[in-house]
């Protein structure tokens, strides 16, 4: 191979890494509404709101990176919102209740957290549970076991630093949560798209059976799926606790519809196979701009709730009418 | 009772007379509000809403769904479009510290209505006297039930400023009458009524004898009106509620059903008395670190007159 | 039966159809008369499936006309083809498994009396249209768990019930075996003797010398044959569907050496599909299973790849004991299968040739784990043009003739160099350009010193192909038959033997 067909692989396997192929109908709807935003309002397009957006879509943008994983094999989690809900309780009660060290703190509750997980993911590889039923399952538990931790009260009293982390930009625009977030979105994207694990998660969303036959280990990999689904929901967890200063079992209710909204606008199919990570963080951005923007343009909260749901269709519509067109 | 609260009206008429000269200094105002389900808010809001306009000032409105981190995010989002004071009704029991640390990072005046955040009080927290209050109305279904029998008192959400302080009003009427048993307490998680309705039935289901409820708001005290209804039980059992939302007040007015008495807040005067208290703290003016707006014992022949005109 | 003296049922003048500028049918006559099988035959995309359904009401033709008994006929859907009396019968079936026969047979239009659906009088209809066919099931029953044949039956009483005076037939025995071949073609005479007249598209040439009066050659959108009688050599009919006289449809015989590379040993399901099975294949050899469906052929196979488990029984590779629990066991072995049904188990037809092609290579396309598209895209370009896919790697599989999918699962395995490949039924539903090319692709295997097991329920492409043949009835084996003393009686003796 010549230096130069070396280079363009390189260059073009580079500018594959930074597109968003199969989401384009999304990143236009994005750009537009960015547009849109900023001739109406005159706050949208500064430096410090565009860091708002970023703070404000952490937890669900690291949230739907682990749905995408899960509807990519065909799959759906149901329990993501509890599960965060029970890791942010297991959080606060070994640090302030118990007085352990936060590293110590955060290890438990992401351990709790991939566990729940790893049961989702068990229930429906070896009980053959539909993954609607066996999540839905989880929910319900998650949720009952984060409430019984404190008896439905919330804690506070964490240490000044942790609240800091979500607050201190380092940098001038890099708050420790955001890190956390950009990083978990960088690793995402180069496993789904460069490493053989990633790509398998196609093949079995496209057709589990051709997947087992063609040596993959389906089981294994489900289970993982909902592992890292859950554990990331965990680290999601964290991340409020840190913004909130605060944990509470009622945290995270119907954040799960929000997780799959923001994947569905991205333009991953929930039958599996199709998708990616690309298109989910602008999932995640279009949900996280609207919000921001809808706020901004003082649009009455009941609106605001009518507007998200029609972008959802419109998003789904749309991708819809690309595939019969093509 | 209702003298008292024509002179707090005539206090608020003075001062909103003095107040255009100094609403110079606050043009634009924050409201950051829980829910807009429970008509306790929604008539705070429409106090704020009605006297902002009254005054000239732009008013922002957010609801956050119960979600403390959906509030969080909506009042960074109020600080984006520079607003002059801040009016903070917390959502959920952690009462985040979090949205009182961005506003006093902008320097503007933080008024706390109805809940106060832990750690992170604000320039003045406006909440209707609860202990006092609930004890009144439970003296009250305690005396109509003859000062004895079982009892049983659906809270609110748990750990939450008023779910704390009428409990402990309430109680204080229990404790003085000592053939009064509390048999019976759950929590509910969204202060309404089809909760209301379900922790009532199994209360009634658990307790045939009951005699007495104690609905933390006017919701949940409905929710149990309807259960006992439903259990034929209405006439042995005395039900309490707290707020004086609408429609507990026309429900009160007909005076026919187990559901007899409330405690009506002053909602709408709370939201004047915010925004009040908002334009002031701006002014550099002092104002008292607690008010507390009283609410006024309604038995259901009182409650005709407040569904004419609330407070 | 002469046409002369017989007013045909259906007439096609000139009928032309056209997607944008591109014509796909270029001006097709065609008579069909009462009580006569006619037979439309061609490779894939010759536009068999494009006049059937201009006459099924699915296409509207762009020019030309129709006469359906005497009257004009311009069906705009189905619906009104239905109405009119023309039923279609379709390659897949289209039934819905968790309803009663008698259910599928009139959903729809069920009977109504009252407001409510009056069952007795659907599941008497019903069971008068099974009885017509000779199929004796309750209408009662439900379709899930019936055998693809009686499926099949109950898609025909559907239309029977609608008094369908003509059928067209789309690949109807592409699922089914021997004796339920012989069941449906039972049930075509019927039809025929009640004066129904039937369109049949197959690829299997044998069935149509049996059951088709009359022949209809198409290639490219264009009528290019007519023959007024199906009895001909079938090599007629093949070189009059490529255009192209051809020398010989199997490649000449694979040369094995005496090595035994797979040895099968009293192999045993847990479920008892099959039973007892022993056998050996040489480096370089060819060797077939042949049976009646559900005979454990495909069962036994899919234990060697380890896609089903086995109870008792050892499988050898080169005198290794290698019986495998898992696919992936028996991929790491060189062990691989190219799967009965192409569209469920061997490719994801959403996706591309190059990813359905990594699927099975990552270690070829990555370096320890990281994938590189580029790797991705020339390691299945090299790939495309071994085997000769036609199609880009960026396309979808879903896209392609069922041909080239076979193509592209085959590429897949091969690509892996492996040590045993084992084809369950390699050339379903495949026309006969693209077949000739897979029996190439088989060959060229054993050529190069890979033991070959081919299952097929086509008996003249197991005896064309296979160096030797076993034979299987019930799960267990019945014999196994050199090339020399094979043909389709002693195979067939054997697979109808029982015990």
């Amino acid at each position: 191979m010549t230096a130069t067909q070396t280079l363009r692989q390189e260059k073009s396997s580079l500018r594959e890494a930074f597109s968003f192929s199969g989401a384009t109908g999304p990143l236009i709807g994005l750009l537009l509404l960015c547009v849109f935003l900023t001739v109406m309002t005159d706050s949208f397009l500064s430096f410090r709101n565009f860091l708002n957006i970023l703070d404000q879509i952490t937890v669900l943008g690291i949230m739907a990176v682990g749905m995408t994983l899960v509807i990519l094999i065909g799959g759906i989690d149901l329990s993501v919102g509890s599960v965060m809900a029970l890791a942010m309780m297991v959080l606060g009660y070994l640090n302030v209740e118990a007085g352990m060290p936060m590293i110590i703190a955060i290890t438990g509750a992401l351990l709790v957290a991939g566990l729940a997980g790893a049961i989702s993911g068990f229930l429906i590889t070896e009980f053959k549970v539909p993954a609607f039923i066996a999540t839905l399952a989880m929910m319900s538990i998650a949720r009952g076991l984060a409430n019984m931790i404190t008896d439905g009260s919330q804690i506070i009293g964490f240490p000044a630093w942790f609240n800091m982390s979500a607050i201190i930009r380092y940098g001038g625009f890099l708050t420790l949560t955001v890190a956390v977030m950009l990083a978990v979105f960088v690793i995402a994207i180069l496993f789904q798209r460069y490493r053989a694990g990633g790509r398998m998660l196609y093949a079995i969303g496209g057709n589990p059976e051709v997947a087992r036959l063609a040596g993959i280990n389906v089981k294994r990999t489900t289970i993982l799926v909902y592992t890292s689904c859950a554990l990331l929901s965990g680290l999601a967890g964290i991340l409020l606790a840190a913004r909130l200063d605060s944990v509470q079992p009622s945290s995270g209710v119907a954040y799960e519809l929000d997780a799959i909204a923001a994947v569905v606008i991205g333009g991953t199919s929930l039958s599996g196979g199709t998708g990616g990570i690309g298109g989910t963080i602008i999932g995640v951005l279009i949900i996280g701009v609207l919000r921001n923007g809808l706020n901004l343009l003082n649009v009455s909260p009941f609106l605001q709730a009518v507007i998200i749901g029609l972008v959802i269709v419109l998003a789904v519509a749309a991708e819809t009418f690309k595939h019969r067109k093509s | 009772m209702n003298i008292k609260l024509r002179i707090a009206a005539a206090a608020i008429a003075t001062l909103s007379a003095a107040s255009p000269a100094l609403a110079a200094e606050v043009k634009k105002v924050g409201l950051a509000m829980p829910n807009l389900q429970a008509d306790f808010f929604n008539q705070i809001k429409l106090g704020v809403e009605n006297y902002t306009k009254e005054l000239g000032i732009e008013l922002i409105v957010v609801d956050a769904k119960n979600d403390t981190a959906t509030q969080v995010s909506q009042v960074q989002d109020m600080m984006t479009q520079g607003i002059d004071a801040f009016i903070y009704i917390p959502a959920g029991a952690a009462a985040a510290a979090v949205p009182t640390r961005l506003a006093r990072a902008e320097g503007i005046p933080v008024i706390n209505v109805d809940r106060q955040p832990d750690g992170a009080p604000g320039d003045t927290f406006i909440a209707g006297e609860s202990v006092e209050s609930a004890y009144q109305v439970c003296k009250y279904i305690i005396e109509k039930a003859g000062g004895k029998g079982k009892m049983a008192i659906i809270h609110g959400q748990k750990g939450t400023t008023p779910e704390v302080l009428r409990f402990e009003g309430c109680k204080r009427a229990i404790d003085e009458n000592p053939d009064v048993e509390l048999v019976a307490q759950q929590y509910s998680q969204m202060w309404s009524p089809d909760e209301g309705f379900n922790i009532a039935q199994n209360m009634l289901q658990a307790n045939p004898d009951l005699k007495i409820i104690f609905g933390q708001a006017d919701a949940l005290a409905m929710g149990a009106a309807k259960a006992t209804d439903v259990a034929g039980m209405s006439d042995q059992v005395i039900i309490g509620g707290y707020d004086g939302d609408i429609a507990a007040l026309e429900y009160l007015a007909k005076c026919d059903g187990p559901f007899i008495v409330t405690a009506t807040q002053s909602t709408q005067l709370m939201g004047r008395l915010a925004v009040d208290s908002a334009i002031k703290v701006a002014a550099g003016e002092k104002v008292e670190e607690r008010q507390t707006p009283n609410a006024v014992l309604t038995p259901c022949e009182d409650a005709r007159q407040y569904v004419e005109k609330h407070p | 039966m002469t046409p002369d003296e017989k007013k045909p049922i259906l007439t096609l003048r000139n009928i032309r159809k056209s997607y944008g500028p591109i014509e796909v049918l270029h001006g097709i006559d065609l008579e069909i008369y009462p009580g006569e099988v006619v037979a439309l035959l061609g490779e894939n995309g010759a536009g068999k499936s494009t006049v059937s359904n201009v006459i099924s009401g699915t296409v509207l033709p762009s020019s030309g006309e129709m006469t359906w008994q005497d009257a004009s006929y311009a069906p705009a859907n189905p619906r009104e083809a239905i109405d009119a009396g023309v039923g279609m019968i379709h390659q897949e079936l289209l039934l819905l498994p968790h309803l009663s026969i008698a259910e599928n047979i009139f959903v729809g239009r069920y009977p109504v009396k009252n407001g409510r659906i009056d069952r007795r009088e659907m599941e008497q209809r019903a069971g008068q249209g099974l009885q017509r066919l000779g199929l004796d099931i309750s209408p009662r029953r439900k379709v899930d768990g019936l055998a693809t044949a009686s499926q099949q039956l109950i898609e025909i009483a559907k239309a029977l019930t609608l008094n369908a005076r003509m059928l067209i037939f789309d690949e109807p025995t592409a699922a089914l075996g021997g004796e339920e071949t012989r069941q449906l073609f039972e049930q075509i005479h019927r039809l025929k003797a009640e004066g129904v007249g039937m369109i049949y598209i197959s690829h299997r040439l044998e069935e149509i010398k049996q059951i088709a009066d009359r022949i209809m050659v198409m290639r490219d959108g264009e009528k290019v044959h007519q023959f007024d009688t199906a009895d001909l050599p079938i090599r007629t009919i093949v070189e009059a569907m490529v255009g192209r006289p051809m020398d010989q449809m199997f490649p000449p015989l694979a040369r094995p050496d005496n090595d035994a590379v797979l040895e099968v040993n009293s192999l045993s399901s847990p479920s008892g599909q099959f039973h007892d099975i022993s056998f050996t294949v040489r480096k370089g050899e060819i060797f077939g299973i042949a049976g009646l469906v559900g005979a454990g052929r495909t069962e036994l196979v899919r234990a060697i790849a380890g896609a089903d488990p086995v109870s008792t029984g050892t499988i050898t590779l080169n005198g290794e004991n290698i019986t495998p629990k898992s696919p992936r066991e028996a991929i790491d072995n060189g062990v691989v299968l190219v799967p009965e049904d192409r569209k469920l188990q061997g490719v994801i037809l959403d996706h591309s040739i190059s990813e359905n092609i990594a699927y099975s290579n990552f270690e070829s396309v990555g370096n320890a784990g990281w994938v590189s598209s580029g790797k991705v895209r020339t390691f299945s370009d090299g790939n495309i043009i071994k085997f000769g896919v036609k199609g880009r790697s960026n396309q979808n599989t879903g896209e392609m003739s069922g041909g080239n999918q076979q193509k592209v699962v085959i590429a897949k395995w091969l690509a892996r160099n492996p040590r045993v490949v084992l084809l369950d039924e390699p050339t379903r539903g495949i026309d006969v350009g693209a077949r000739s090319s897979i029996y190439e692709i088989i060959h060229g295997l054993a050529e190069n010193g890979v033991a070959v097991i081919v299952v097929s329920s086509d008996l003249e492409e197991v005896l064309g192909v296979s160096n030797r043949i076993m034979v299987m009835a019930a799960g267990r084996q019945t014999g196994i038959l050199d090339h020399a003393e094979a043909n389709d009686v002693s195979v067939m003796e054997l697979a109808t033997a029982f015990g």
